[in-house]
């Protein structure tokens, strides 16, 4: 009988001892950043520098890509017109978040839709 | 021997416990995007830009009805219904004075304009224009413009690009609805 209490007492202090690591252990909760509202961000940034308009008329995904300066993530842009002819690659990874840019054109009407994925 | 079985139970028992607890580690809590915004501020600038191009090209009208197809088309990929009318006027160097109406509603709608107490009215069917014209049109005029359950009045010049334009994107239960004139 003295050994079946004995045998309660380590499991309460298991318990306790477990109670404690869980809670201690365990992360703040932070809130994941929004990828998509960075993705509209850098476009327009790219917009507001004269940068943007140029590669969107030219269906240049590769070359706009290479001038999108996040280096947390890896990144990609694909440019599509108003016939729905696109250049650049849609990721195939998981948690890949989008941000989209419509332009009317650079030097003339060259309706564009820009799109920057982020994962 | 006895104690071993009980150090065994107890860890029996343990395990048996543990595998129902969850940890706790916190909601990970994701923030839905928000993109009607992103996109209305977009547009709010790019319109004027395809008014600018089509008047380069000599067709606003057709830019204008273009751009507005593409941005429908488009943001129908993101779920989204857009719908936009649209009023442009561009002086010619006379008093003489057209103004041209895009209807992209969905539906079709009467345009009632009203210049400095001068009344016209006109039809504009649904994903078409249509135009009036104004004659002894002052430099600077007030213009009045009705269609549907809406009703603005806007200060344009005579001798330069005007355009009047609202759009409405709508994705469920959320919408955006912007208006202004350039």
């Amino acid at each position: 009988m003295r050994g079946f209490w004995h045998t309660v007492d380590a499991v309460i202090a298991c318990i306790l001892m477990m109670g404690f690591i869980l809670t201690i252990g365990s992360q703040a909760v932070v809130p994941p950043e929004d990828l998509g509202e960075k993705a509209y961000s850098v476009l327009k940034g790219l917009d507001d520098q004269g940068v943007l308009r140029g590669y969107a008329a030219a269906m240049d995904a590769d070359g706009l890509d290479s001038r999108v300066g996040i280096y947390s993530h890896n990144h990609s842009v694909r440019i599509c017109d108003n016939a729905g002819s696109c250049t650049g690659t849609i990721p195939t990874a998981i948690n890949v978040h989008s941000g989209n840019y419509l332009v009317a054109g650079n030097q003339s009407y060259q309706p564009r839709t820009v799109k920057l994925f982020i994962w | 021997m006895k104690g071993q079985f009980f150090i065994l139970g107890a860890v029996i028992l343990i395990v048996a416990l543990s595998s129902g607890i969850n940890p706790i580690r916190g909601a990970m809590v994701s923030i839905p995007t928000e993109d009607i915004p992103y996109f209305s501020s977009n547009l709010k600038s790019e319109f004027p830009r395809a008014f600018n191009f089509g008047l380069q090209s000599g067709t606003p009208a057709q830019t204008l009805s273009s751009f507005s197809r593409f941005v429908n088309s488009t943001l129908l990929e993101h779920y989204m219904n857009f719908s936009t009318f649209w009023v442009y006027a561009k002086g010619d160097g006379s008093t003489t004075l057209q103004f041209t109406a895009g209807n992209f509603l969905g539906s079709d709608t009467s345009l009632h304009l009203n210049l400095n107490g001068a009344l016209k009215s006109i039809s504009v069917p649904n994903n078409s224009t249509n135009s009036v014209t104004f004659t002894g049109v002052p430099s600077d005029f007030n213009i009045t413009i009705m269609y549907g359950d809406e009703s603005d009045t806007v200060e344009w010049v005579r001798d330069k690009g005007n355009l009047y334009c609202l759009f409405k994107i709508i994705r469920g239960r959320d919408s955006n609805r912007e208006e202004f004139s350039v």
